[in-house]
């Protein structure tokens, strides 16, 4: 089935499975010999994602949140194509750019910018475009003089910063954004927000995994809860959030009482 | 019985039963551009960091040539007197060292790429691809680079350039093709058993002896010539000696080698392309 014409994403009963090892057979050796054994190849299954579908439309931003280990990481990293899924459907129309992790695809040896011109050739930037748009993804990441320091010098912030500077240069028609933005500075938000929202007018649909409840509420127009892999909640940000905060509050009593007693 | 190994290590499933499709409407030409272009990125950086802050840098490439040229001289032309027709054995043997050194260093790179560059692949999504080639190709421009100095090492022990030399473009692309053939189904196998790159240290000097590099093809005897000639590194050395030393141009064995090239190709495509997905799983 091929997209509606407004849609740029589309997920289907999307599965995946995580293999946990006892010992897994890491030499052609060990396989061999693990083989003969009869109970040598033992893992435990552990379904990371299950049957999540999602539909995203151009100029959509829809963020994901839930608990730790729910699969919002996860889900990101099949949709970019950076793990594989084990059943199930993605259907994509158009650049899929990411931003995940801190440091995405920096390179610690070279300096921060020879990383965004590295960077740039990986989010399918040519060189004219990053030679055109070098200065401005400078300004943005306002990082002084370090730009010209290799980038394992710096600090989480700093990576951020870089990253997302050279994300919003890019004209992907979908972007995949990893929890990153909680890591920088009140000044560094105040400068995202705007600029998730110019993406958005230019037709980029975003796909925002988050923690920060207000994040959520004030620049996504659909929310999606995840739940140990499973789709618990999709619907209007006031929505999700009313059923997902409860849960929260759950959490933080039980973690208030472990550290409470003694 | 072969079902529940392959099951359980996750290649049946990758190899046989295709579990992810992307579709969509992708702009063919723009996403060549855009391999081709981080390619070039890529294969900049690795020439960039293997010589950056190494103050003789491309000199330390040659010095395994040069030992290898003074050891094998003593050991096959002195001890074993293998004497190559028409030519000096010190040239006859450092045109083959260069060249095979090209194709080990490919093809142990490439097949290492997957695993070397996990940082990069773990964050990004790019053509995965990018990576074998891009090793590839920086061994190819070590490779070049080395050659003027081949002719100049040649010209000094009175072997003069023929018109064969012309066909150098096409020396290089074999070599080339070939190491990323192999380079290719190595990266795809690699993250999955870490202990393959020990097993291919010992099946590279094995291959080597079974190429015409320290002793010319003539020495081969006919009974075993047939079989030999199945290794398409014998037709692909002839071609080097051609081109380089004004030795004939080879024909069943250059074909034989090409048509194997084609499928190791083929076949190395098939199986990155199948598994290189899975290289973050483990």
């Amino acid at each position: 089935m091929s997209l509606s014409s407004n849609e740029v994403l589309r997920l289907e009963g999307v599965w995946r499975q995580y293999r946990r090892w006892q010992r897994r057979p890491v030499s052609v050796k060990e396989a061999f010999v693990r083989f003969f054994k009869r109970n040598g190849l033992v893992y435990e299954k552990f379904w990371a994602l299950q049957d999540v579908s999602l539909s995203l439309k151009r100029g959509e931003i829809v963020g994901i949140c839930g608990g730790n280990g729910s699969g919002k990481s996860t889900l990101l990293r099949v949709v970019a194509r950076i793990l594989p899924m084990t059943h199930g459907r993605i259907t994509v129309m158009g650049k899929v750019s990411t931003l995940l992790n801190l440091g995405a695809g920096f390179l610690p040896e070279l300096t921060g910018r020879e990383n965004i011109a590295l960077n740039g050739a990986i989010m399918g930037l040519g060189d004219a475009e990053v030679a055109l748009k070098m200065d401005s993804i400078i300004e943005f990441a306002d990082l002084g003089a370090f730009i010209d320091s290799p980038v394992k010098s710096y600090s989480a912030g700093m990576y951020t910063r870089l990253g997302f500077a050279i994300a919003i240069h890019v004209d992907a028609d979908i972007l995949l954004i990893d929890e990153i933005l909680a890591v920088g500075d009140e000044s560094f938000q105040k400068k995202c927000t705007p600029q998730l929202l110019r993406m958005r007018r230019n037709g980029t649909a975003l796909l925002i995994v988050s923690h920060a409840l207000p994040l959520l509420s004030s620049i996504c127009d659909r929310v999606v809860w995840l739940d140990r892999g499973r789709v618990k909640a999709i619907g209007s940000p006031s929505e999700v959030v009313r059923q997902y905060s409860p849960s929260l509050a759950t959490t933080q009593k039980v973690s208030k009482l472990a550290l409470e007693t003694p | 019985m072969i079902n529940r190994i392959l099951q359980d290590v996750d290649l049946k499933e990758s190899l046989f039963d295709p579990v992810y499709h992307i579709e969509g409407e992708t702009d063919v030409r723009g996403e060549w551009y855009r391999t081709a272009n981080l390619i070039k990125h890529l294969t900049w950086r690795n020439l960039a960091m293997r010589y950056r802050g190494s103050a003789l840098g491309f000199a330390w490439s040659l010095l395994n040539p040069a030992f290898l040229l003074a050891t094998y001289t003593f050991t096959f032309h002195f001890i074993f007197r293998v004497t190559p027709a028409g030519v000096p054995f010190p040239v006859f043997l450092l045109t083959g060292i260069l060249a095979w050194n090209f194709l080990s260093v490919a093809t142990m790179s490439a097949g290492a790429s997957l695993v070397d560059g996990a940082n990069l692949i773990n964050k990004a999504a790019f053509p995965r691809i990018a990576l074998p080639i891009s090793a590839g190709l920086s061994s190819g421009l070590n490779y070049v680079a080395a050659l003027p100095l081949l002719i100049i090492f040649s010209s000094l022990f009175g072997v003069a350039p023929t018109q064969y030399l012309l066909l150098l473009p096409f020396v290089v692309l074999l070599l080339l093709l070939m190491a990323i053939a192999i380079g290719l189904l190595l990266a795809g196998v690699m993250p999955l058993f870490s202990d393959l790159q020990h097993l291919i240290e010992v099946l590279f000097p094995m291959w080597f002896f079974l190429t015409p590099v320290v002793y010319p093809i003539s020495m081969v005897p006919d009974k075993a010539l047939f079989w030999y000639q199945l290794n398409p590194m014998v037709g692909i050395m002839q071609f080097v000696h051609a081109v380089f030393l004004g030795q004939p141009l080879p024909g069943a064995s250059l074909v034989i080698a090409v048509g194997e090239l084609v499928c190791l190709l083929c076949f190395g495509l098939w199986i990155f392309n199948r598994l290189s997905i899975h290289c973050c799983e483990v």
